[in-house]
């Protein structure tokens, strides 16, 4: 396994002014256990109205600053050691992520990536399984119970009159229901600019899977939070899950540019003998 | 047997004034297309600026020389097929492995935006 991780790699992130920070979720944090010694590196585009930082913690909860920088076009690192004393920038914690600060009243924005090398003791960057070096460098991605069905993510399109298709999830990443009797989906909207995610259900196999035969679930264009049930003994077409799902996203007024920043997660329903159904990603 | 690659997730990124280019595709994203004969690339823009490209790149190994297969000016915001082989003289041509680079070709240096994706189907 590499020993080189993406806490987050390229991308641009904006925030609606309502939110005074974003940050990654624990859930698709960087596990660093098995690294002695870690070389992080914060590079930056652009950033408006914000800091970004790279935190650690050890318990998930209490987060320390590593690196931060509320500059444009910016390169920062650090050398980070488990050998550091707790609470100090310079340790390599058991969990990393990164956060969004707003500077100041209104929308933000970063455009940024997160690289890390973490080296074994041994000074390896590769595992060698029962041998230690960091065997165990991963992203965590069910302690929680939440499947991570579209990280945060930016999506940016230019108005134009002219007939193209909008961002559709591609088909090999739509959620295949068919084994859950029902899930909860749990979606957030960090910025909105004249654009909706819209949430669709399909209870058909993919060669069917025309445009027709989708069932819009949820419509989201505004910033927060949202969760709803969708089971697939229902006919009510708004809450039934059907065989798939998948987001696409669409512009309120084509003509205009457009903007969405979003993540969606799911967690499985629970089957009538109490287990719970683990959902597959087609 | 094809098998589709989304060889660059839908991607959004904004350069500041006086920014720093070009913009690679870590090689860690890159394609190895060492077994395939035929590539169609699927390239959708759907946000870009004047004189801001973004290529299709190939190379025999991973430390290069990398030589681009197509070019597009991100401006044009497009959705295109480009059909490449591994044969010499078959047309464009592809070597073993594949990434994407953003760059300027007439850009100036003011603040940029862009927002795309890349499937390649190899057989």
């Amino acid at each position: 396994m590499p020993g080189i991780v993406d806490v987050r790699d390229w991308n641009t992130l904006f925030v609606d002014t309502t939110l005074t920070e974003l940050r990654q979720e624990i859930e698709q944090s960087i596990l660093t256990e098995g690294a002695a010694t870690a070389l992080a590196r914060l590079e930056t585009l652009r950033v408006e109205n914000c800091t970004v930082h790279l935190e650690g913690s050890d318990d998930g909860q209490a987060f320390v600053t590593l690196l931060s920088t509320t500059t444009e076009d910016d390169v920062v690192s650090t050398y980070l050691s488990i050998s550091a004393n707790y609470g100090t920038p310079g340790r390599l914690y058991k969990f990393l992520r990164w956060r969004l600060e707003r500077l100041s009243a209104g929308d933000y924005f970063a455009t940024f990536r997160i690289r890390v090398i973490l080296t074994g003791a041994d000074g390896s960057r590769h595992s060698v399984p029962g041998v230690g070096g960091c065997g165990t460098i991963r992203r965590r991605s069910s302690g929680s119970g939440v499947l991570h069905f579209q990280p945060l993510t930016t999506l940016i399109g230019k108005g134009t009159a002219a007939t193209i298709e909008y961002p559709i999830q591609p088909i090999g990443q739509w959620l295949d229901t068919a084994s859950m009797p029902g899930y909860h989906v749990k979606a957030f909207v960090a910025y909105a600019n004249n654009a909706a995610v819209k949430l669709e259900s399909n209870p058909y196999p993919e060669e069917y899977a025309d445009a027709v035969y989708w069932n819009g679930l949820r419509d989201l264009g505004s910033p927060g939070a949202t969760q709803f049930a969708v089971s697939n003994e229902t006919a009510d077409a708004t809450k039934s899950g059907g065989g798939y799902l998948r987001w696409r996203v669409a512009p309120v007024d084509p003509a205009q540019d457009w903007e969405i920043t979003f993540s969606v997660g799911i967690v499985p329903g629970v089957a009538v003998d109490g287990h719970y159904v683990q959902p597959r990603v087609r | 047997m094809p098998k589709t690659i989304a060889m660059q997730e839908f991607l959004a990124m904004m350069g500041a004034t006086g920014f720093t280019l070009p913009i690679i595709q870590p090689f860690d994203g890159a394609v190895d297309a060492q077994q395939a004969m035929e590539a169609i690339f699927d390239v959708q823009i759907i946000e870009g600026h004047t004189g801001l490209t973004l290529a299709l790149e190939t190379a025999t190994a991973g430390q290069g020389p990398w030589r681009a297969i197509r070019e597009f000016n991100t401006y044009s915001l497009t959705q295109a097929a480009v059909y490449a082989t591994s044969r010499e003289g078959g047309g464009t041509q592809f070597e073993r492995f594949l990434r994407w680079k953003l760059d300027r070709s007439s850009l100036a240096a003011e603040a940029w935006r862009t927002c795309f994706k890349i499937c390649v189907t190899l057989k």
